[in-house]
Formats: structure tokens, C-alpha cells, sequence
């Protein structure tokens, strides 16, 4: 076939796009098996990712769990001497402390931190802008700052270490973490709910308590019930300032007890009983808290199921 | 190595001693005691809960003889006796001192006493200011409540199966040069001479040593302190400071290091470890293969794991730590016991390095610091007259020896008994306390 | 944890009109949650002051040569917060080091290659890292992890350098590297779940344009993914920085409590956290005001780093429009 045919100028476009198909196409088998080999080492990461958690709670598990009875739940610590080593008696009063201490604290934080919640979801001024940085930046403090405080201004007026100043300084800790999830929750409640309660004469009030905190009640429990399990779990600022107690102590006026410092006290003891029994301490914490935060992973499981 | 057998020995009597004692709660109350157990209503003692802390190292102390003292009472007195006492806080010597001045405490107790000057430092130069502080020591008592001693807990796994029968013995100068970095190694020739039982031996043919060489390990001496302020620092930087002088030494400014609550750094290698109260440093020393570290004694009595070194004593011989051999240290200063001057000065209350055969060199009493006139204040939580008389009964019995008195529950607890010398002291001390001037008026 | 809330923006600021119309009929509401905010801006001034107000006797006394000092000696001084300081970075660089690329995997896997069955429960694995307690990690760290640095990990990193700096000194666990693993684990569910969301956010026409264009998915994720997601990834290592500089028992329990500067990753320390835990019990007089001040330095550190991070998660979220 000796037809003419079009010399086609060679264009530098096409040119260069052929040799990127080309090179594309030759390395296309080292890319894919680079970007497999990527890809597993990805998921290696993440599996070592999981590695601690699972070491964190085989140690729990296989050092605590012989600790673990009914008496040792729900009686009072004994002090081991050397004539009877091995009295450990129960963590009642721990558990008792724990919950006292973390419960008053959110019993004083929650309303607290709901108002600033609400106010934060309904305000724009710089104000409320201010007061959000101010907040957002609190969750990131170290505790052990708020045990310094509570101790300034509780342990040292009030003469003496008391669960009160634990309570001040969880509740401090607790109300930035649950004004900022409320904030959330109050500004995922449609708009137009909010609307339509306004429209129909309400005032902002009513509208909160009607139609805005219930609507976004699952997002604040989860705040509040993740809030809580961090509080319970928190050491350092109690460290400072509850003092100690190994009776029944219901008042919070007077020095407490609490999971997480007993488990950092009994962690070094000089009686073998108590070492032991350290781990079945943070196993009983652990326990505490994970109910707690799993209970929270449920409800915003279920909230999401529901919005859908 | 009779005085190593010697303290074993020691520590045998001793928990025997313990075993025999095992009823004193329920022996109730008897003639034996010289102190008053006897509350009557008008005593208003049932409701009473002064508040005590302080040092850690009497936590064992405090926290046993509380019970049992509330148990006594009740068969003496019924329902008169105190029955609300809340038990002690652990939170630390200098805390002890602070919460008595402060009056946070109704009993605080520390491990060295208020009013103690080193090297020209006043240690509570700091303390003794405040607002509603009395700022004089003479405003306070200062009671000696237990005796106890300190032991050096090592971690060296290699010598265990082959020298589990020989402690490593170790003198205060080889303490002080390990604490200040001195010495690095456990195989120091220094170390070794004083181990000579800690060797490997090499034979020949026939049977014949052709060769002893130290067993202990070439590994760096880890030394662990405690890195909070500690009573049981001051009594173990004492015994370095009163045995080696001058040559304890900070390595680097070559400044003498006296006797402080805490060590600090530059005094210490930079490989040391600091551990929170004893528990601390036991789980240091414990964790750590190389490590050698203080504790108090129960900790020594209870590891079932880990040696404590014999320490070489004043008369030259390796005496391991025992009751009896602290024992045998306080003894040992009966001549000079501590006195209290009128402006509550508190002197001769070191007794480290004893110079008798069979001390152990390092121990020390523990002190309970109470206001000496309670009239128009409230210290501990508790107010008037009832409240003072029933610490003062309080701190009268747990100085007491004999078969129910506190120092028996001191005894359950690892501590030594206090020789009868410093109870006698120590009563005195509590009958100068004063309501409103006047004597409190306690049989 | 949703950083964006744009998409109400506009309807927002629509009711804060009508708010401020109705402000005058529902007064009382208004002072409630007005007054409720003043209270807790007052009481935060007050934990300033508490924290200021205490530390002040020791910055007069000593000034600035808290923060430049090299010898930290708690009962009569110096306190010098230099080794400190420095122990605290080191120990939060090691946690980075460790917890960003394994979180960064973490997540990529999580959005894009674990199977949908059990995504899930994967990331609540991961989230239940971030709920147990610091104390727990301590005890972990202490009885699990020592036996197995002295007798594996630190051997191992020994022998690679031959002994010498970074890895010299005896391995005793105890020190900044521990300190640091176990930062490590702490700081993971704040950064996979930070950077799990900001990189949900890339928009999938990017992600789809990269793999058209031939792109396998290891370079989808590299070049494209990663990239466009940077911000918002600084943010949540800022976050976990965050927490790592604050950290205070766990690090308390394993890091060998002395206060020196390290000579090697094997060396015992202390950071700015840990030394407050160990000593304000037994402190007086001027070491609590020295000890204030470490409270001070770390609150002033901290919220930087937490006030950078929210500057970059906010604009992250801003960027994802």
C-alpha cells in the first residue's frame, strides 16, 4: 500500500505521554509489589500498634485476677506485720474512695460543664471564642498542675488532706472535657429543631431544656461517662493531696482512699502480700474504667445507628 | 564468720519474740502499764479524732499501735474510751514537722527532730516561719517513738547460687565512695578485700589452689537513693558523714557533704536511681541487677528475694541488721542519751556507729512532734482540753514497753523496742505538756 | 472526635441573631450561662494565680536561672530546671519517634485496609489504650517491660553502636528510654484517632485522581493522602506531644527519679511532671516555691503546645472545605 500519508509532526505532548505510559507500564510490576510490601507493613504497624494493650492486660489478667475475691472487694485493709505477712484484708474503702471522689467531682462538674457547653454552642462573640481556646486548652493540662491548685487552696486552708481536694481537682478537670463534647453534641442537634422551638414562641431557655439537651443527651452522656473513667483513673493530682485512709471513710472532709493511688502505693511494698496485690488493684480500676468507657463507646454506637 | 551466725541469730530471737507476743490485743488491759488507759465520760475521748502523719518510716508503727490502743482502752474504760481515732497519714518527715506547726497535725512525726542545725544549716529554717505557726521550737515536744534501722539491699543474682551464704560486707567508707561515684564497679579491689570469702577458686590436679580470684561481678554499681525528702536519708547520710568526715565528698566540688533529708544531685553518680519512699527504692533495687540501695528494715526482713550487706561496725566486725543488733547501737549511747534543752533544742539523738562489739552502725529514732499548750487552738482537727489530754495518754503509751505497751506493737513491726532509758525520756517530754499553763494532770 | 463544625456555620451565626433578639426576653437564662462561664473563667484565674503566686518566691529568688541551671537540689537548692527540661523533651522525642509512625500506620490502616467486619472493634482496641490509667501503665512499665529491656532491648541497642552514645552506660531499664516507650503507648490512640479523622477528611476525589492516574496505593498514600492531610497530622502529634510533656506517674515510676542531664538514652532522669509528684509531699518552705515554678514551666510549655495544636487541627478542618 503505497498511499501518502500524512507526516504527522512529531508532537512533543504525545511524545511524552507515551513515554510515561511506557515507564509506567515497565515499573508497574516493582510498584505494585513496593506498594504491597508497604501496604502488609502497614498493617504490621498496626498490629504492633495493638501489642501493649495486649501485654498491658495479659500482665493484668495473669497477676491479678488470684487477688481478686468477694471479701477482697468489699472489706477493709488490713496491715500486714511481721507476724502475719500476708494479711492484705480488701480494697472496700479504696473502691468506696475512688467513687466518692470521682462521683462529687461530677456531680459538681457536669451542670457546670453542660451550661458551658450550652453557652459555647449558642455564642459567637469573641468572648465565647476565648473561652473556647481557654477550654480546649485546659483538656490538654497535666493533672498533676490541678493537684497543686487543690492543694493551694484546699489542703493548706483546710489544714489537712482531704478527698474534698481530690473532688476540687477532678471536678476542675473534668468540666473542660465535658463542656467541649456538650458543645459538640449541643451544635450536632439540627438547627432547625432549634428553629422550630423558637418559631413556636419558646424562649431559648425552654428550647434548651426542651429540645436541645435531649436531642444531644447520648453525645453528653458519652462525654460525661469518658470524662468520669478518666478522673477515676487519674493518680497524680490525688497523690498530692487526699492524704490516705484504711477505714471506711464517708466523709469527704477527711483524708481517702482510691484505686489508683493504693495501686502506686502497694506497687513497691515491703510485704510481698501487698505487691501482689497491686495488680489486682489496677485490675479492679481497669475494670471500673472500661465499663465506663465501654458503656460511652455504646451509647454513641447506638446514637449514630439512630441518627441514621 | 561468728557475727554474721550472730545475726541470724538475732533475726531468730526476734521473730520469736514476735510469735509470743501475738495476743497483746487480747490481753486487755493490765497493772503492768505505768501509762493511763482509764477514760471517764467527762474525758469526752469517744468522739475524739486528732489527726497524725508524717514520716513513712513509722506508717507500720502508727497505723498498728492506733487499734490496739483503742482496743486497750475500751476494756479499760468501755464506751468512755476513744473509739473515732482515724488512723495515720504516711505523707513524710518534713510533712510530719509542717502539719505540727501548721496544725494539720495533732501528732506529726518525723525522722529527724525539729530544731536540728548541720554544719551551721538550720534544716527547718523554713518551717519555723509561717503565719499562725509558733515560731519557736519551746512551743512544742518532741517524743522519740521508735527505734528502727536502716539496711543496705542489694541486687547481684550472680553471687546467689554460689555466695547465697555470704553477704556481700561492706564498710562506710565503701558506702560513701559507691554514693558519691568513687567507685563504679562491684569488682572494685576495694570491694573485694573486704570479700574474701566471695572468691573463685581455681585448683590444679592434685587438689592444689593455684589461683583465688573476687567472685563479684564486673558490673556498675547502680546506687539508689530516695528522691523525696527523707528522714531515712538524713540517718544514712549521717552515719557516712559522722564515720567518713571529710572524705565523703561531693566528687565534683570536693565539698564535704553533710547530713540532709535528701541527696542531691552531684552528690550522687549519674547513674543512680531515685525512688518515692522506701517502697521506691526497693522496687529500684529490686528491678535493677547491680543495684544497692537503703530501706528501712522491715524491708530487709521481709525480701525474700534480695540480701542486705553486713556492715562493717566501729569494732571492726561484719554484723548483719537485726533487732538485736540495733538494739545493741542505742545501747551503746546510753551515756549521752538525747536530751531536750529549754529551747527545745534536741540534742544527741544521732546514734549511728555505735562503738560497742555487735552494733549495727546504722539506725535511728523517729520523733512525734506535738504543740505543747493546746489552749485556744486547733491542731489536727480536735480543740480543748479532752482532745490534749487524750494525745498526750496517747504518746505516753506508745513510748511503753512491757508486755502491752505500744512499743510491743513497734516490735510486731519490725522495729527495736526503745531502750528504757529513752522511754523514760520520752514520758518525761509528754508530762511537760501544759493546757493553759497547767500541767495536764496524767497519772 | 469531629474537628469540623463549618458546615452549621452559616445557620449558626442566624440563630445568634435571633438569640440576641429574644436575650431580652430571656434574661435569666442568659445570666445562667453567662454567669456559669464567668465562674469557671474565674476559677481557671485563680488555678493560674494559685500556680504563679507560689512559684514567685522562687523566680525572685533565683530568676532565671531556674529554667538555666543545671543542678536540680531540692531542700535548700539550687534549683536549676535545666536537666529537667531537657529530660521532659527527650522523653516526649522518644515517644514521638516511636508513636508517630506506628499511629500514622494505625490509622491509614484502620480507614483504608482492615476489613470493614472488623474496623470497629479495631479502633476501640486502640481507644481502650487511651483508658487506662497512667498508674497501670507504671506498674506495666516497672514489672513487664524492665526484665525485658536488660535483658533484650537494651543489649540489643548496645551492641548496634558497639556500646557507644546514644546507647552507652549499663542497661539498668530505669531511664529516659523506658520513660519514653512508655510515653509511647500513651500518646498512640491521641494521634491515631486525631489523624484517623483528619485524613477521613481528604476528599476521595483526590484519593480516586491519584489511583486513575496509575498511582499504586502505597504512593496514593505518600504522596497524596499524607500530604494533603499535614496539617491537620501536625496537630495530632502536637496533641500527643501534649500529653507526653505532661505525662507524670507513669513516668514517675520508670524513670529512675534523678535529675541530671542525660548523658545517654540508657540514663536515668527526671522530667518537670515527675519531680513535682515525687517531691511536693515532702516539700517546704522554698522547694514547694521551686516546685510551683516546675508547675509553671510545664503549664507554660504545655498549653503552647496545646494551643499550637489547636491552631493547626482548626485549620485542618478549615482546609478540608
Amino acid at each position: 500500500m503505497s498511499k501518502t500519508t500524512l507526516e504527522l509532526p512529531p508532537d512533543p505532548i504525545l511524545e511524552r505521554r507515551e513515554e510515561i505510559q511506557k515507564r509506567a507500564a515497565q515499573t508497574l510490576g516493582r510498584r505494585t509489589l513496593v506498594s504491597k510490601a508497604f501496604l502488609v507493613m502497614l498493617v504490621l504497624m498496626f498490629l504492633v500498634a495493638l501489642l501493649p494493650l495486649g501485654s498491658v492486660i495479659f500482665a493484668l489478667l495473669q497477676k491479678g485476677i488470684s487477688s481478686i475475691s468477694w471479701p477482697f472487694l468489699h472489706t477493709l485493709p488490713s496491715q500486714p506485720s511481721l507476724i502475719d505477712q500476708n494479711a492484705i484484708g480488701g480494697i472496700g474503702n479504696a473502691i468506696e474512695g475512688t467513687l466518692i471522689i470521682a462521683g462529687l467531682a461530677a456531680l459538681i462538674a457536669v451542670p457546670m460543664a453542660l451550661l458551658i457547653g450550652l453557652y459555647l454552642s449558642e455564642s459567637s462573640s469573641r468572648v465565647g471564642d476565648f473561652l473556647r481556646a481557654i477550654v480546649e486548652i485546659m483538656t490538654g493540662l497535666p493533672s498533676i498542675l490541678l493537684g497543686v491548685f487543690a492543694y493551694e487552696y484546699v489542703v493548706v486552708p483546710m489544714k489537712g488532706y482531704s478527698g474534698l481536694a481530690g473532688v476540687v481537682a477532678l471536678a476542675v478537670l473534668m468540666v473542660p472535657v465535658i463542656a467541649k463534647a456538650s458543645e459538640l453534641a449541643f451544635r450536632g442537634v439540627p438547627t432547625t429543631l432549634r428553629e422550630a422551638g423558637l418559631a413556636l414562641g419558646a424562649r431559648n431557655s425552654r428550647v434548651s431544656r426542651g429540645v436541645i439537651i435531649p436531642a444531644a443527651l447520648p453525645g453528653v452522656i458519652t462525654g460525661v461517662l469518658l470524662s468520669l473513667a478518666r478522673a477515676m483513673g487519674e493518680t497524680a493530682p490525688l497523690l498530692l493531696v487526699i492524704g490516705t485512709s484504711i477505714s471506711w471513710a464517708w466523709n469527704p472532709l477527711h483524708g481517702m482512699s482510691a484505686l489508683s493511688l493504693l495501686t502506686y502505693d502497694y506497687s513497691g511494698s515491703q510485704y510481698p502480700s501487698q505487691r501482689a496485690a497491686a495488680w489486682g488493684v489496677a485490675l479492679t480500676l481497669v475494670v471500673l474504667v472500661m465499663i465506663l468507657s465501654l458503656s460511652s463507646r455504646l451509647i454513641s454506637a447506638r446514637m449514630r445507628k439512630e441518627r441514621r | 564468720m561468728k557475727k554474721n551466725l550472730r545475726g541470724k541469730f538475732g533475726v531468730a530471737i526476734a521473730t520469736f519474740g514476735l510469735l509470743s507476743t501475738i495476743a497483746v490485743s487480747a490481753a486487755g488491759a493490765s497493772a503492768t502499764l505505768n501509762g493511763d488507759l482509764t477514760f471517764a465520760a467527762s474525758d469526752g475521748a469517744a468522739g475524739l479524732n486528732p489527726a497524725m502523719g508524717g514520716s513513712s518510716f513509722d506508717e507500720p508503727f502508727f497505723n498498728s499501735a492506733i487499734p490496739v490502743f483503742m482496743t486497750l482502752a475500751a476494756k479499760a474504760s468501755g464506751n468512755n474510751a476513744p473509739s473515732s481515732m482515724s488512723l495515720y497519714s504516711p505523707t513524710g518527715s518534713s510533712s510530719g514537722k509542717k502539719g505540727a506547726i501548721g496544725g494539720t497535725y495533732a501528732v506529726g512525726a518525723s525522722d529527724v527532730p525539729m530544731g536540728t542545725v548541720v554544719n551551721s544549716t538550720n534544716l527547718d529554717a523554713s518551717l519555723l516561719t509561717g503565719t499562725n505557726a509558733a515560731t519557736t521550737l519551746n512551743s512544742y515536744v518532741q517524743v522519740p517513738v521508735v527505734l528502727g534501722g536502716i539496711g543496705m539491699m542489694y541486687n547481684l543474682p550472680s553471687l546467689k547460687k554460689k555466695f547465697g551464704k555470704y553477704p556481700v560486707v561492706l564498710t562506710s567508707s565503701l558506702l560513701a565512695s559507691v554514693y558519691n561515684g568513687a567507685i563504679t564497679k562491684w569488682n572494685n579491689p576495694a570491694i573485694c578485700k573486704r570479700n574474701p570469702k566471695i572468691v573463685n577458686v581455681t585448683k590444679n590436679k592434685k587438689g592444689k589452689i593455684i589461683r583465688k580470684s573476687c567472685a563479684l561481678p564486673n558490673i556498675p554499681i547502680v546506687p539508689v537513693y530516695r528522691a523525696d525528702g527523707s528522714g531515712t536519708t538524713f540517718i544514712f547520710m549521717d552515719y557516712l558523714n559522722q564515720t567518713q568526715g571529710a572524705n565523703f565528698k561531693n566528687l565534683s566540688t570536693k565539698a564535704e557533704v553533710y547530713p540532709s533529708t535528701s541527696f542531691n544531685q552531684g552528690q550522687v553518680p549519674s547513674n543512680a536511681l531515685g525512688g518515692q519512699k522506701n517502697s521506691g527504692v526497693a522496687a529500684d533495687v529490686e528491678q535493677t541487677v547491680g543495684a544497692i540501695g537503703y530501706v528501712e528494715y522491715s524491708y530487709i526482713l521481709l525480701q525474700h528475694t534480695l540480701p542486705a550487706a553486713l556492715i562493717v561496725n566501729a569494732k571492726g566486725q561484719n554484723v548483719a541488721l537485726s533487732q538485736s543488733s540495733v538494739a545493741a547501737d542505742a545501747a551503746a549511747f546510753a551515756a549521752s542519751p538525747p536530751t531536750e534543752s529549754k529551747t527545745g533544742v534536741v540534742s544527741n539523738f544521732s546514734v549511728v556507729n555505735g562503738k560497742n562489739s555487735g552494733d549495727y552502725p546504722i539506725a535511728g529514732y523517729s520523733w512525734a512532734i506535738v504543740r505543747q499548750d493546746w489552749n485556744g487552738l486547733t491542731v489536727g482537727g480536735v480543740s480543748g482540753l479532752n482532745a490534749e489530754k487524750l494525745v498526750a495518754k496517747f504518746l505516753d503509751w506508745s513510748v511503753q514497753g512491757g508486755a502491752n505497751g505500744g512499743q510491743t506493737v513497734a516490735r510486731q513491726q519490725g522495729y527495736v523496742p526503745l531502750p528504757s532509758y529513752v522511754t523514760a525520756l520520752a514520758q518525761q517530754q509528754v508530762a511537760t505538756m501544759t493546757y493553759n499553763g497547767q500541767p495536764l494532770g496524767l497519772s | 472526635m469531629k474537628t469540623s463544625d463549618t458546615d452549621t456555620q452559616v445557620s449558626r451565626s442566624d440563630v445568634a441573631e435571633r438569640i440576641r433578639l429574644s436575650a431580652t426576653s430571656d434574661r435569666p437564662y442568659q445570666l445562667l450561662l453567662r454567669g456559669t462561664a464567668l465562674f469557671f473563667g474565674a476559677v481557671i484565674v485563680l488555678f493560674v494565680w494559685s500556680i504563679l503566686h507560689t512559684a514567685w518566691p522562687a523566680l525572685r529568688a533565683f530568676g532565671f536561672h531556674m529554667v538555666t541551671g543545671k543542678t536540680w537540689a531540692a531542700g535548700n537548692g539550687p534549683y536549676g530546671a535545666l536537666p529537667l527540661i531537657i529530660d521532659t523533651l527527650l522523653t516526649t522525642l522518644i515517644a514521638l519517634v516511636i508513636a508517630v509512625p506506628v499511629g500514622l500506620a494505625s490509622a491509614l490502616a484502620l480507614l483504608f485496609l482492615i476489613p470493614q467486619k472488623v474496623r470497629s472493634t479495631a479502633s476501640s482496641l486502640i481507644e481502650l489504650l487511651a483508658a487506662v490509667p497512667s498508674v497501670v501503665y507504671g506498674l506495666w512499665g516497672v514489672w513487664y517491660l524492665i526484665p525485658w529491656f536488660t535483658t533484650t532491648l537494651q543489649p540489643f541497642l548496645a551492641g548496634i553502636t558497639g556500646g557507644a552514645w546514644p546507647f552507652s552506660g549499663a542497661p539498668v531499664g530505669f531511664g529516659i528510654l523506658l520513660a519514653g516507650v512508655v510515653l509511647s503507648v500513651m500518646i498512640l490512640p491521641t494521634i491515631v484517632a486525631i489523624s484517623r479523622d483528619v485524613i477521613s477528611v481528604v476528599p476521595s476525589e483526590l484519593i480516586e485522581g491519584g489511583l486513575s492516574l496509575g498511582a499504586t496505593r502505597s504512593q496514593v498514600f505518600t504522596r497524596v493522602v499524607l500530604p494533603s492531610a499535614r496539617t491537620g497530622i501536625f496537630g495530632a502529634i502536637a496533641l500527643g506531644a501534649g500529653r507526653a510533656l505532661g505525662e507524670t506517674i507513669a513516668v514517675a515510676m520508670v524513670i529512675g527519679s534523678n535529675p541530671q542531664i542525660p548523658h545517654s538514652l540508657f540514663s536515668s532522669g527526671a522530667t518537670l511532671a515527675s519531680t513535682i509528684a515525687t517531691q511536693f509531699g515532702e516539700a517546704t518552705g522554698s522547694t514547694t516555691n521551686a516546685l510551683a515554678a516546675l508547675a509553671l514551666m510545664l503549664m507554660i510549655i504545655t498549653a503552647s503546645v496545646n494551643a499550637g495544636a489547636r491552631v493547626l487541627t482548626r485549620r485542618a478542618a478549615r482546609g478540608a472545605q
